[in-house]
């Protein structure tokens, strides 16, 4: 009887300990990490202290494209490249941050305004924001990064100012290259999934492919 | 093996809290209400304080007990949405930074704006107050406010107010 009580004491002393364990690890996830149960647009679930919050901002955008025949018509410029720089991170207006990315075009499908050298200014919305002390990226736009290969669906910042150029449709004029597959990000939402053709169509295809059907369309 | 089971349980429960809390509706931007009931948008620049007050009022309609009003020129009080519109080319119409209960800001695109009539203005203006105000995201379904194209709940269904399905979404919400 009195092993009996012991084993189950000794057992009761595991269980207090092991959910004391996890206890102290939640709360060094939930104090060491970015993850907020109430704010949805939070990015990261860790990140050194060193880097600044990340978070997600929305953006309403003027049309939507289903199709690469849709986005073609409203992109002079379509290339495939590697971005090889960052240029600057800089804030226009009142504090809304862009990041320059220079893309060194290997391919051009449409359009010939590159830049000798081939190299495209490619303007994005996000980047640090003093006024908020965070780093904004836009949904489904995460910042490009120096190495990346995209094959982008390109329009002038304004009209016929063609030195910087930004991705038509928000995200839907890009396309990320990865061992010569093309690869879209996918929205949560399980409406705007349904409705994203385009993902749904060329995702996970061949450059090839893709390049092939931009060149079929006169 | 009876050993393990405890901490294994643990941890289960830990990572199904962190799964469910993360994936909550889609649709809700914030998973949380003003703990304030009055609102208040800082306009930068006026450009579109006529529209702006119009988007207001329906938010205002929708949401009970919650009040978005214009800050005063002479009011020292502290705002909780900026709104300022700038010229930032052939990009987005409006975009909005930030998290409930720190300043939220909202950019709108004089670019495409200033061209735009009254109800388009006021489209992307209500549609933009639905997430700093409502705290909604994205809703991708036709015939809402907060579909991600203005192209789409402008263009194609006419908005410029609030729809009964956003609503109603907010009803929940709040």
């Amino acid at each position: 009887m009195r092993s009996r009580i012991a084993a189950s004491g000794s057992s009761r002393i595991r269980v207090i300990a092991a959910l004391l364990g996890a206890l102290v690890i939640a709360s060094v996830l939930w104090t060491g990490s970015s993850l907020r149960l109430f704010e949805g647009n939070t990015l990261n679930l860790f990140q050194s202290p060193a880097e600044p919050e990340r978070i997600v901002a929305e953006a309403t955008y003027g049309k939507r494209y289903d199709s690469v025949s849709e986005l073609l018509e409203d992109s002079p410029l379509v290339v495939r490249g590697r971005i090889v720089r960052i240029s600057d991170n800089y804030l226009e207006g009142d504090g809304v941050a862009f990041t320059n990315a220079v893309l060194r075009a290997d391919v051009v499908l449409r359009g010939n305004y590159a830049a000798e050298g081939g190299d495209i200014l490619v303007r994005q919305v996000g980047g640090f924001e003093p006024r908020i002390g965070k780093v904004v990226e836009m949904e489904l736009q995460p910042l490009m990064r120096v190495g990346d290969e995209y094959l982008l669906f390109l329009h002038p910042v304004r009209r016929n100012e063609l030195d910087r150029w930004v991705v038509t449709g928000g995200f839907s004029g890009r396309f990320k290259v990865e061992n010569g597959k093309v690869y879209r990000p996918t929205p949560e939402d399980p409406l705007a999934r349904a409705r994203e053709t385009l993902s749904r169509d060329w995702n996970g295809k061949s450059v090839a492919a893709i390049e092939s059907a931009i060149r079929s369309i006169p | 093996m009876n050993k393990l089971r405890a901490p294994i349980v643990a941890v289960l429960v830990l990572v199904a809290l962190a799964v469910t809390s993360i994936s909550a509706s889609a649709h809700y931007l914030n998973y949380s209400t003003w703990d304030h009931s009055t609102v208040i948008y800082k306009d930068i620049l006026s450009n579109y304080g006529y529209e702006l007050g119009l988007s207001a009022v329906a938010w205002n309609n929708a949401v009970a007990g919650l009040v978005a009003v214009a800050e005063e020129s002479e009011c020292s009080c502290d705002w909780d949405i900026q709104v300022a519109d700038n010229d930032y080319g052939d990009d987005f119409w409006g975009r909005w930074s930030g998290t409930l209960w720190e300043e939220l800001f909202v950019d709108l695109n004089d670019y495409h704006l200033s061209g735009a009539g009254e109800n388009k203005r006021r489209a992307v203006i209500t549609h933009e107050f639905g997430h700093a105000v409502g705290g909604l995201g994205h809703h991708d379904e036709s015939g809402r406010i907060m579909q991600s194209w203005v192209g789409d709940f402008y263009d194609t269904d006419g908005l410029y107010t609030l729809d009964s399905g956003t609503i109603s979404e907010i009803d929940y919400l709040w």
